[in-house]
């Protein structure tokens, strides 16, 4: 068999499934090109809360991760259908106090990879967006908390506890860069030192700061990530009204 | 203009069928050659042909989707087309399209001389498309249907290129190991 007889098969393809592609993509369309730059810049960020610089012996193999499929539930109705499909439940609040209202939320696999790039593990996130009046926007990711997963080693930069819970603090920066981009010898010495990230893919270069609150309850690993334009009180603040 | 009145001109033989497929589905055909073929020359000369092809088939065919059995007939003119073309003219889009393509076939498969059943590749081919969701069946399509490039589809569908590539790879991995079970 050669390629061209595989690439003839596609006349075969089902009408159905071309009549989905040429549907419009409904969240697309109605996204303008600063919100599409944060759920992409917010796909490579999440990444990277996950990478890690070394991994643990005795731990998974894990190396890097990737981001696979994702769907896309539009009404916080439609959470239930989302926790079936990420296969566990979590607290994903409509609303918080300081007026953050949910968006969408979207079940996220990530596939976990070891150094040779196969497939270690695959996960699932949840990752609910909110926005509040202002058009500031966040997102909520909540994941199950799995034996033998790689742990954020980092010091934070401020720490509180709600109970049984603590709630750790972080700042990190970003550097999206072109898939192809050449790092310079002054960005590898940057991008060296921790909380500095390098992600790959992006139109242009950009930098960003973004923060994020970590905390585990009730085996969920969650996460409220900003792109540092909410204080941080405020973040500890929605984490408290989470926390049962 | 409906696709059932469309077809009724090729019928009555009227040439108004011609200028109604190319006022609905003009542009449809043009993006998917100019993805696949290198210059937009050569796209051009193929619409044409394809305008023909549609003249010469419909009757006796009278098919249930024109849009699609269209894209079916550019397909297979465009990938005519990149096999004629010189090596200089080559490269591009479709031959990283066959490429990629390329890594679907098991090993047990390339040596193989005996005719396979077109047909029954097409059915596995459908059988693993079943077994996707639907945003990486939308994303494959998009790709080996519509020869659209990774900044292409990261555009359409709001993800990175490299989300894009790192997608596509694994698919054709499950691809490979569909085409494998299936005792290809």
């Amino acid at each position: 068999m050669k390629a061209t007889d595989l690439n003839q098969a596609f006349n075969d393809v089902d009408c159905e499934y071309l009549l989905e592609v040429d549907a419009p993509e409904k969240e697309n369309q109605t996204m303008k090109n600063k919100k599409r730059a944060f759920y992409i810049f917010l796909a490579a960020a999440l990444i990277c809360l996950m990478s890690i610089t070394a991994y643990a012996a005795g731990l998974l193999n894990i190396h890097s991760y990737q981001s696979g499929s994702s769907k896309t539930y539009q009404k916080y109705s439609d959470l239930d259908r989302a926790y079936a499909q990420a296969g566990f439940q979590a607290t994903i609040p409509e609303s918080f106090a300081n007026g953050f209202q949910f968006q969408s939320a979207e079940v996220q696999e990530i596939d976990a990879m070891d150094e040779n790039n196969d497939l270690v593990v695959t996960l699932q996130e949840l990752i609910s967006y909110y926005k509040n009046e202002q058009g500031q926007m966040l997102a909520l990711r909540a994941s199950l908390n799995l034996e033998g997963l790689p742990r954020d080693d980092r010091t934070p930069t401020s720490v509180k506890t709600v109970g049984d819970v603590e709630l750790n603090f972080y700042r990190d920066e970003y550097k999206f860069v072109p898939e192809d981009y050449q790092l310079s010898q002054e960005e590898k010495e940057w991008a060296s030192q921790p909380g500095h990230y390098v992600s790959y893919g992006s139109d242009e270069v950009r930098e960003r700061v973004t923060t994020f609150l970590l905390w585990t309850e009730n085996d969920i690993n969650y996460s409220i990530l900003d792109w540092n334009t909410v204080e941080p009180e405020a973040l500890f603040a929605m984490a408290e009204e989470m926390i049962q | 203009m409906e696709d059932t009145q469309i077809v009724a001109l090729f019928f009555s033989r009227s040439e108004e069928a011609i200028s109604e497929t190319s006022k609905k589905y003009g542009s449809y055909l043009r993006t998917i050659a100019c993805n696949i073929l290198p210059s937009s020359e050569d796209a051009e000369e193929i619409i044409n042909d394809v305008y023909l092809a549609a003249w010469d088939s419909i009757p006796p065919k009278r098919p249930s989707v024109l849009k699609y059995y269209l894209s079916r007939i550019v397909r297979n003119l465009c990938f005519k087309r990149v096999e004629y073309l010189t090596a200089e003219k080559r490269g591009g889009n479709a031959d990283i399209l066959l490429s990629e393509l390329e890594e679907c076939i098991p090993d047990t498969c390339r040596d193989m001389e005996q005719i396979l059943e077109a047909k029954e590749l097409g059915q596995l081919l459908n059988r693993f498309l079943g077994t996707l969701n639907s945003s990486d069946r939308k994303l494959f399509l998009s790709r080996y249907y519509y020869a659209m490039t990774a900044p292409q589809l990261a555009e359409k569908y709001g993800c990175s290129i490299r989300q894009v590539k790192y997608r596509l790879g694994k698919m054709r991995k499950e691809l490979k190991h569909t085409l494998q079970k299936g005792g290809m």
